[in-house]
C-alpha cells in the first residue's frame, strides 16, 4: 500500500526545462531574402522560354534553386501560424498548378497538333515536387486538428491520384511507362512518403478514411487488428501495386499463350511433348490455387474474391491456349522493355505499403534502419554527392553525343557510349559503400545498443537481414539521380532511344550491390570502430576493382587460371557489358552468392558471442 | 511447486584467464525483489548479461522462468525486461517512436500498444518528454526511457543493472518506489551501489565478490539477529576483559582497538539480554573510566564492508 502512496503523492511530472519557441527573426530574414532570388530565377526561366533574356536560363535555375532552398528552410522551421499557412497555401497552389500544367495540351517543337500532358515533364513534375515540399512543411507544423486532417487528406489523395495515373497511363500507352509513368509513380510515392512519415501522436491513431478497408470489419477472424488511417492508405497503395504487377504479368503471358495455341505443346512430329504438357498443367494448378483462396477464411472477402477471379482468368487463358489459338497476329514482346517497368512500379508500391504497415520484426527493424539514415547527415551528403557526380558523368555523355559533326547517326544502343557511367560508378562505389555500411554494426557495438537489440526477442538473422535490406535499398536509391537524368534526356530530347541496356546495367548494379553491401556489413560487424570498418571496405572494393587489370593484363606474371578466376570478380567489365546490352548471368549469380556468403558470415559473427 | 523465476546452478564465466563468475548458485522465486550487490568488477554485470542471454556462460546452467538461457534463448528473451548498465538507446529517435518500435519488437499487439506506451510513460514519469529526441535528454531521463522499455511488454522477470545511477535524489526515490511496486507481479533482480536504498526496497540481498556469492539472505534476518554491545573503557586491559566476560548475558568478548589507555571491546550478547546497566555499575565499582556504551545492530553496510575487507 505504501508504495502505491509514494507513487501517487510524488509531485506532478514536469518537463526537465522550460520550453519556449525559437526566435524566428533570423529565419524570417532568410525567408524574405530568399524570396527575391527565387522569384527572379523563376521569372528568368519562364521568360527564357520565349526568347533569350538578360539573365540566361542556367543562371535562372541556379538563382531559383538557392532561393527555394532558403524558403524551404524557413518553411520547415518557422512554425508561426500565419507563415506556415501561407506556405501551405503556396504548396497547395503549386500542386494544383502541376495538375493543370500536366493536363493542358502543349505543342511539341515541329509538331502540328497539341499533345495533352506534353508539358508535364519537366514543368508539371517540378511544380508538383516543389508543392510537395512546401506542403509537407506546412503539414508537419500544423497544430490545428481540422487543418492537419485536411493536409493529411490532400497528401493522401494526391499520392493516390499520381500512383493510379501512373498505372492507368502505362496501361494505355506502354511507351509512356519509360518517362511520365516513372515520374508520376515517384511523385506519388513522394506524397505517400510525406503522409506516412508525418509525426502522428502514437497514442491516438485516427480512423476516418476508407472504412471499407478496415480489416477488423472485413475479416472473420476473431480479435483481429483494427487499422488506422495510415494503415488503410498503405493497404490501398499495396492493392494498386498488386494490380500493376498482375497487369504486367498478364500482358506478358496471355497474348503469347493465346497466339501460340496448342502447337507449342507438341514436338516436331506433332506428338505431345510430355514435359510441356506437364508445365501447362502446373500453370493451371497455379490458377486453381488462386481459386482455392476462397476457402481461406482469415482473408477479407474482397481479397479472396479478387484472388479467385485472377485465378479463374489465369486458368481460362491457359485452357483456351491449349486448344485454340484465337490470336492470329504475333504479339509484340511486352515484358522487355515495357512490362518490366510496370512490374517495377508495382513492386515499389507493394514494398512501400508493406514497409509502412507490417509489424513483422524484419520490416520494423528495416524501417528503423532506413529512417536512421535520414536522421543523420550521411544520407543527404551521399545523395547530393551522387547526384553531383552523376551529373558530371551525364554531362560528358551528352557532350559526346552532340559533340560530333552534325548529321552523324550514332548506332543504337547509344547508351553504350555512356561508358563514363561505369567508370564513374566504380569510383563512386568505392566511396559510397563504406559510407553506407560503416555504421551498421560498428556504431551499435560502440554505443552498446546492440546489447539492447540482442536481448529483445529478435533472431540474429533478422537483425542482420534488416540492416542489409535497408542499406541495399539506400544503395539503390543513390543511383536514382543518374537514371532520372536519362529519363529527362529521353523526354526532353524528344528522341526515344533504346533504353533496354540501362535495365540490364541497373540489374548488374543491384546484384553487385548485394555483394558490396554484404561485404561492408560483414566488416562492420567485426569492429567497434567505424573508420576501421570503412577503410577496410573501401580497400577491398578498390582491390576488387583492380582485378580488371589482372583480367586484361597480357603479362606472364599471372597464369591464365589466376586471370580467369580474378576476372570473374571484376565488376567494371561486368557493368560495361551490361551497358552494352549483355547481362552475363553467371557473373550476376556470382555476385549474388558472394552477398549471401557475407550475410551468412555476419550472422555467424553475431552468433559467435553465444559459443562461449 | 512453481518453477523459480531465476535459477542459477554452478554458473561460471571466464574471460580468458580471468574468472569473472565462479560457480555461483542462487534461486529467485517468482515475485521476489532481490538486490544484487558487489564491488566494481565483482561479476554483477557478467551474471546479468548471462541471464539476459547476451553472453554465454563458460559452464553451469542458468534458467529464467524455467527456460535455459543457452538453448531456449528466444523464450527467455520473451519473458525478460532488461535495463543495461549504461542505458544505450538510439539518440536519433524520439521517445515515443523508440518505445513503439520496441513494443513491436517485443510482440505487443497493435490494439494494446498505445495503452501500454501511455502506461509506461506515466509510470516512469516521462510523459512530458515523449516527443523529444532521445539524444537531447539528460542521463537520468534516458535511464527512465530505458526503464520504460524494460517494462513495456509487462515481462515476468526484470533485470535492472544499476537503475539508480545518474538519477537525482527525488528521481531515485520515485524509481525505488516504482521498483517496489513491481514486486509481486514481477520478479526483479537489480544491482546497485547504494546500500541504504537497497535496504529500503529489497527484502533479499545477494552479495557477490570476486565471482563468488558471499551473502544471500533476507534482510529481515538482520532484525532478529542479536545486537552487539560496544564499550570503551580505561583500565588494566586483562582485568577489564575478565570483568566483562563474567557479566550475565555476555557470551563472548572481542578485543577491539586500544588507544591512549582506552580499550575498545565488542561484547556478543545472549538472546534478549541487555547488560548495559551492569557494565556501568561494574566499571564504577572498579573505578575504571567508561566513555562509550553502545548497542549495535548489524546492518547491510557492515556485511558489505566485511565482505569487502575480507578481500583486502
Amino acid at each position: 500500500m505504501s508504495q502505491a502512496n509514494t507513487f501517487a503523492t510524488a509531485p506532478r511530472e514536469q518537463a526537465p526545462s522550460e520550453v519556449h519557441a525559437d526566435n524566428p527573426m533570423a529565419l524570417r530574414i532568410l525567408g524574405v531574402v530568399s524570396l527575391f532570388p527565387a522569384t527572379l530565377g523563376i521569372a528568368a526561366i519562364i521568360a527564357n522560354q520565349y526568347g533569350p533574356r538578360w539573365i540566361g536560363e542556367g543562371s535562372g535555375y541556379i538563382l531559383a534553386a538557392f532561393g527555394i532552398l532558403g524558403l524551404l528552410i524557413h518553411a520547415l522551421r518557422d512554425t508561426d501560424i500565419e507563415i506556415r499557412r501561407v506556405y501551405g497555401a503556396a504548396g497547395a497552389l503549386l500542386i494544383v498548378a502541376a495538375f493543370v500544367i500536366g493536363v493542358l495540351p502543349g505543342k511539341p517543337e515541329g509538331a502540328t497538333e497539341a499533345l495533352a500532358g506534353y508539358r508535364f515533364f519537366p514543368w508539371g513534375a517540378m511544380a508538383a515536387t516543389l508543392g510537395l515540399m512546401f506542403f509537407t512543411c506546412f503539414a508537419r507544423n500544423e497544430s490545428d486538428p481540422t487543418l492537419s486532417l485536411v493536409a493529411e487528406m490532400i497528401l493522401n489523395f494526391v499520392g493516390f491520384l499520381a500512383c493510379t495515373l501512373a498505372i492507368v497511363l502505362g496501361l494505355f500507352s506502354p511507351t509512356a511507362l519509360v518517362g511520365p509513368c516513372v515520374v508520376l509513380a515517384l511523385l506519388g510515392l513522394g506524397f505517400y512518403g510525406a503522409y506516412f512519415t508525418l509525426p502522428l501522436d502514437v497514442g491516438r491513431p485516427r480512423t476516418l478514411l476508407f472504412p471499407w478497408l478496415d480489416f477488423e470489419s472485413l475479416t472473420v477472424k476473431q480479435g483481429s487488428i483494427p487499422s488506422d488511417d495510415r494503415h488503410r492508405a498503405a493497404t490501398l497503395l499495396g492493392i494498386l501495386g498488386v494490380i500493376a504487377v498482375l497487369i504486367a504479368l498478364g500482358r506478358t503471358v496471355a497474348p503469347g499463350v493465346l497466339h501460340d495455341g496448342p502447337s507449342i505443346l507438341k514436338k516436331l512430329n506433332q506428338s505431345y511433348d510430355i514435359w510441356k504438357v506437364l508445365g501447362r498443367v502446373a500453370m493451371i494448378a497455379l490458377g486453381l490455387l488462386g481459386v482455392l483462396t476462397l476457402r481461406w477464411k482469415s482473408w477479407p472477402l474482397w481479397m479472396r474474391a479478387s484472388a479467385a477471379l485472377v485465378g479463374v482468368a489465369w486458368i481460362a487463358v491457359f485452357l483456351v491456349g491449349s486448344f485454340a489459338n484465337p490470336l492470329a497476329k504475333a504479339p509484340e514482346p511486352y515484358m522487355i522493355p515495357y512490362g518490366i517497368i510496370l512490374l517495377g512500379i508495382g513492386l515499389a508500391f507493394v514494398a512501400v505499403a508493406v514497409l509502412t504497415t507490417s509489424d513483422s520484426h524484419l520490416i520494423v527493424l528495416t524501417r528503423r534502419e532506413l529512417s536512421s539514415y535520414f536522421y543523420s547527415p550521411i544520407a543527404y551528403i551521399v545523395l547530393v554527392g551522387m547526384a553531383a557526380s552523376s551529373a558530371l558523368g551525364y554531362y560528358i555523355f551528352v557532350d559526346g553525343l552532340v559533340g560530333g559533326p552534325p548529321g552523324t547517326q550514332i548506332p543504337e544502343p547509344i547508351v553504350r557510349s555512356y561508358q563514363t557511367l561505369t567508370i564513374f560508378a566504380a569510383i563512386q562505389t568505392v566511396f559510397l559503400v563504406p559510407l553506407l555500411t560503416m555504421r551498421t554494426f560498428s556504431e551499435e557495438k560502440r554505443t552498446g545498443t546492440l546489447e539492447v537489440l540482442l536481448t529483445a526477442p529478435v533472431q540474429e538473422s533478422t537483425i542482420v537481414l534488416s540492416k542489409f535490406i535497408s542499406t541495399w535499398i539506400f544503395f539503390l536509391l543513390s543511383w536514382a539521380p543518374a537514371a532520372i537524368y536519362l529519363i529527362g534526356f529521353r523526354i526532353v530530347g524528344g528522341q526515344p532511344f533504346d533504353f533496354k541496356p540501362l535495365l540490364s546495367y541497373y540489374a548488374a548494379l543491384a546484384a553487385c550491390g548485394v555483394s558490396f553491401v554484404g561485404l561492408g556489413i560483414f566488416l562492420s560487424s567485426l569492429t567497434k570502430n567505424q573508420i576501421v570498418s570503412a577503410s577496410l571496405t573501401g580497400a577491398l572494393l578498390f582491390a576488387q576493382l583492380l582485378t580488371v587489370i589482372v583480367r586484361q593484363s597480357s603479362s606472364e606474371f599471372f597464369s591464365p587460371g589466376v586471370r580467369v578466376a580474378f576476372g570473374k570478380l571484376d565488376y567494371l567489365t561486368l557493368w560495361g557489358q551490361a551497358l552494352g546490352g549483355l547481362l552475363p548471368v553467371s557473373d550476376v549469380i556470382l555476385q549474388l552468392s558472394l552477398g549471401v556468403f557475407w550475410i551468412f558470415l555476419t550472422i555467424k559473427v553475431l552468433e559467435i558471442r553465444k559459443w562461449g | 511447486m512453481t518453477t523459480p523465476a531465476i535459477e542459477v546452478r554452478k554458473l561460471t564465466k571466464s574471460y580468458g584467464p580471468v574468472k569473472a563468475v565462479d560457480e555461483i548458485d542462487f534461486k529467485v522465486e517468482a515475485g521476489e525483489l532481490v538486490g544484487f550487490l558487489g564491488l566494481n568488477g565483482a561479476g554483477k554485470t557478467t551474471t546479468m548479461r548471462i541471464l539476459t542471454t547476451f553472453m554465454p556462460a563458460s559452464s553451469g546452467y542458468a534458467f529464467v522462468a524455467g527456460f535455459d538461457v543457452m538453448y531456449q534463448s528466444m523464450e527467455v528473451r520473451q519473458k525478460l525486461g532488461y535495463l543495461p548498465e549504461s542505458v544505450p538507446i538510439y539518440p536519433e529517435m524520439r521517445v515515443d517512436e523508440y518505445l513503439s518500435t520496441r513494443a513491436k519488437l517485443k510482440g505487443i499487439e497493435r490494439t494494446k500498444r498505445s495503452t501500454r506506451i501511455d502506461y509506461v510513460l506515466e509510470r516512469c514519469r516521462i510523459v512530458e518528454v515523449r516527443r523529444r529526441l532521445i539524444g537531447t535528454l539528460s542521463k537520468g531521463y534516458r535511464q527512465r526511457v530505458g526503464l520504460a522499455d524494460a517494462l513495456i511488454a509487462d515481462p515476468m522477470v526484470l533485470i535492472l543493472d544499476e537503475p539508480l545511477s545518474g538519477l537525482d535524489p527525488i528521481q531515485q526515490e520515485e524509481t525505488l518506489a516504482t521498483i517496489r511496486g513491481l514486486a509481486g507481479q514481477h520478479t526483479v533482480l537489480f544491482s546497485s551501489h547504494q546500500l541504504t536504498d537497497v535496504e529500503k526496497v529489497c527484502d533479499r540481498v545477494i552479495i557477490i565478490d570476486r565471482g563468488k556469492i558471499k551473502f544471500d539472505d533476507k534482510l529481515s534476518r538482520f532484525a532478529t539477529k542479536q545486537p552487539m554491545l560496544v564499550v570503551e573503557i580505561r583500565g588494566p586491559h586483562g582485568d577489564v576483559q575478565m570483568a566483562l566476560k563474567s557479566l550475565d548475558g555476555v557470551t563472548e568478548v572481542r578485543d577491539g582497538a586500544a588507544d591512549d589507555g582506552w580499550s575498545t571491546f565488542e561484547l556478543q550478547l545472549g538472546y534478549d539480554k541487555d547488560p548495559r546497566e551492569q557494565v556501568a555499575r561494574k566499571m564504577a565499582e572498579k573505578g575504571w573510566g567508561l566513555r562509550k556504551l553502545e548497542m549495535r545492530r548489524e546492518r547491510l553496510e557492515d556485511t558489505f564492508m566485511k565482505v569487502a575487507y575480507q578481500r583486502a
